[in-house]
């Protein structure tokens, strides 16, 4: 089964226009009535005095691409989905942009607000992505989610 | 036989290396994770997972693989 996982990375930020590129291919699928987007962006958290300039991503590629596969197929046998899109970013993220987009759509609102939040929670618990905040002096300390 | 042992994010830091080869024989999973942290006594003081073959594995299962991977907390998103 492995040929049905996708890889989620992306190198560098996601763009707005990747973004958009993506609401437009649905445009084609008039079955689908709703769509839910998260989109994680880099804060300029203040720590100690220092001000977090980018994030620099790095993950163990293969875990999480499987990982992300079995929250895949789990969110569609649990949710009414039409489809979903998961992408992460690898590599440096400035603060201000985005390193992590989820969109799901379906024919009706309920199922995408209720998987939204299940599966980004579920990515962000399981997947073996790595965050290293770099400070405006490049120094830097190891991101730890909340 | 042979195991090539990866690293990933401040564990690179702690043990200075990205990856290293490791013979000898370990049992489990749990006892390759003692002995690194021997190895490397910077590593008792994070908690972390160890995969084989690319599944995260127990400690109590048996060593079978060729490829360990050492992953720190997850900080995605």
């Amino acid at each position: 089964m492995k040929e049905n996982i996708k890889n989620i990375f992306v190198e560098g930020a996601i763009s707005p226009t990747k973004i958009a590129t993506s609401i437009a291919h649905h445009q084609s699928k008039t079955n689908i009535g709703a769509h839910a987007i998260f989109l994680g962006q880099v804060r300029a958290d203040q720590i100690e005095g220092k001000t977090v300039h980018a994030i620099d991503y790095s993950a163990q590629t293969e875990i999480a691409n499987q990982v992300c596969h079995e929250i895949r197929e789990a969110a569609f046998s649990k949710f009414d989905l039409s489809c979903m899109h998961i992408y992460h970013s690898l590599g440096t993220v400035k603060s201000g942009e985005v390193c992590f987009f989820v969109f799901v759509s379906s024919a009706h609102r309920k199922p995408v607000f209720e998987s939204l939040t299940a599966i980004v929670n579920e990515i962000k618990a399981k997947v073996p992505v790595f965050g290293k905040e770099i400070f405006e002096d490049q120094s830097h300390q190891w991101k730890v989610n909340q | 036989m042979g195991l090539r042992v990866r690293y990933f994010g401040q564990l690179q830091e702690i043990t200075g290396k990205k990856e290293e080869s490791l013979t000898g024989v370990f049992g489990t999973i749990g006892n390759l994770r003692a002995h690194l942290i021997r190895c490397y006594p910077g590593l008792e003081k994070i908690h972390f997972k160890i995969a084989q073959d690319n599944t995260i594995d127990i400690d109590s299962s048996e060593v079978n693989g060729t490829l360990i991977d050492l992953l720190p907390p997850f900080s995605g998103g």
